[in-house]
């Protein structure tokens, strides 16, 4: 019943927090943060130290442009807010990585807002939109088809795209396996796979 | 989500958990627990996933609905939302643990002692998992302003409610024997 011993690295931990609900819902996964703004570090190992989380390697702080990734194995990869926060390289790096380090059937799950079908979701986004533009003009809502083609040149399918609150998306990419469900047409896992027919 | 593939995703399907937390905090953003130091609320029901993980419920429909379960009572979040977000069974799982805020509180908590002997399996782990975390709470951090009347109330209703389920896991139910052994 029990994976033995996942090891789960998230990419842009922020404050940490994420991290730290993560591991403390699910104690026997080992959580690996990353960030590379080392002044969030003492948010994140403070978050830990508060949770006494026994759980959670202290984080790392690593560019994803930069390849090989110093973690060389990650049975899942999660990725909260960092795609729209980060040029589009960091995006096309992170499927290359992502697609590097997880095994045949490990998944990279990502949070945030999408444009889908070249418009955005709602007015609310593309206001964000403007506002990350206007930050840093290598930032932006991406496209979810742009991410999704960059995603599979990796070997990482869309699996599943669910609509969250506040107009974001988690979207989950599987990496295929080397054979066995070489199915292209994907038919979707059921009914809460919605829309990217 | 299906999980399948490798043995890491096996059985347990990691995303739907991840993405309940996810979820959850992004719903209860900004509340707090009732306590002096005013908890953020997220860490109440990840307490939940969490010390069922601990005794051996690796059911990730479970631990995801024990990590949404107040959602829609607390939040304005709906049962199709849910349904849309998880699944039919997410939702209906999170239903059966969520109390009707229409009531007025007295009755609503009758209800509950009543409505216990109904639950799912799967609802009596939430539901003794909750009463397990807040009888904890209630004992140690507890909500700024109770009596020790209104704290050895709550214990009591905590009780009939527990005393009410169809299923009594041992683990579980020692767990809830433990905490409420600290009644003040």
């Amino acid at each position: 019943m029990l994976p033995a011993a996942g090891l789960v690295l998230e990419i842009g931990s922020g404050t940490g927090q994420h991290v730290a609900h993560f591991a403390r819902a699910l104690p026997d996964f080992v959580f690996q943060p990353s960030e590379m703004d080392r002044e969030r570090h003492a948010s994140i190992a403070a978050w830990i130290a508060h949770e006494k989380l026994a759980n959670v390697r202290p984080p790392l702080a690593f560019d994803v442009t930069q390849l090989p990734w110093p973690v060389r194995a990650a049975d899942a990869i999660v990725c909260i807010n960092v795609i729209h926060i980060s040029p589009w390289e960091a995006t096309a790096a992170l499927m290359r990585g992502a697609g590097e380090i997880l095994p045949p059937g490990g998944v990279l799950v990502t949070y945030g807002p999408y444009r889908r079908d070249g418009r955005h979701t709602a007015p609310s986004n593309e206001e964000f939109d403007a506002s990350l533009k206007a930050r840093d003009s290598s930032w932006g809502v991406r496209d979810l088809e742009a991410v999704a083609a960059v995603a599979k040149k990796e070997g990482l399918e869309l699996e599943e795209v669910v609509a969250m609150p506040a107009n974001n998306f988690t979207v989950v990419f599987r990496r295929g396996h080397s054979r066995e469900d070489g199915n292209p047409a994907r038919g979707g896992s059921g009914k809460r796979e919605q829309g990217m027919q | 989500m299906s999980g399948n593939a490798s043995g890491f995703s096996g059985p347990m399907d990691l995303p739907l958990v991840l993405q309940a937390v996810v979820f959850a905090a992004e719903k209860h953003r900004g509340q707090v627990r009732k306590d002096a130091d005013s908890t953020p609320y997220i860490q109440h029901p990840v307490g939940l996933a969490s010390l069922l993980w601990e005794v051996g419920v690796h059911d990730a429909d479970t631990l995801a609905a024990a990590i949404l379960h107040d959602t829609i009572e607390d939040t304005p979040t709906t049962h199709d939302e849910l349904e849309s977000a998880f699944s039919r069974s997410v939702a209906d799982l999170v239903a059966e643990v969520t109390d009707d805020k229409r009531q007025p509180k007295a009755m609503r908590k009758q209800r509950q002692v009543e409505h216990a002997a109904h639950l799912s399996a799967k609802a009596c782990h939430i539901k003794l998992a909750d009463k397990i975390c807040n009888l904890r709470d209630a004992a140690g951090a507890a909500p700024v302003g109770w009596s020790l009347e209104r704290r050895r109330e709550y214990f009591e209703w905590a009780r009939a409610v527990v005393q009410n389920l169809p299923e009594k896991p041992p683990k579980l139910m020692a767990l809830f024997e433990d905490a409420y052994s600290a009644k003040p």
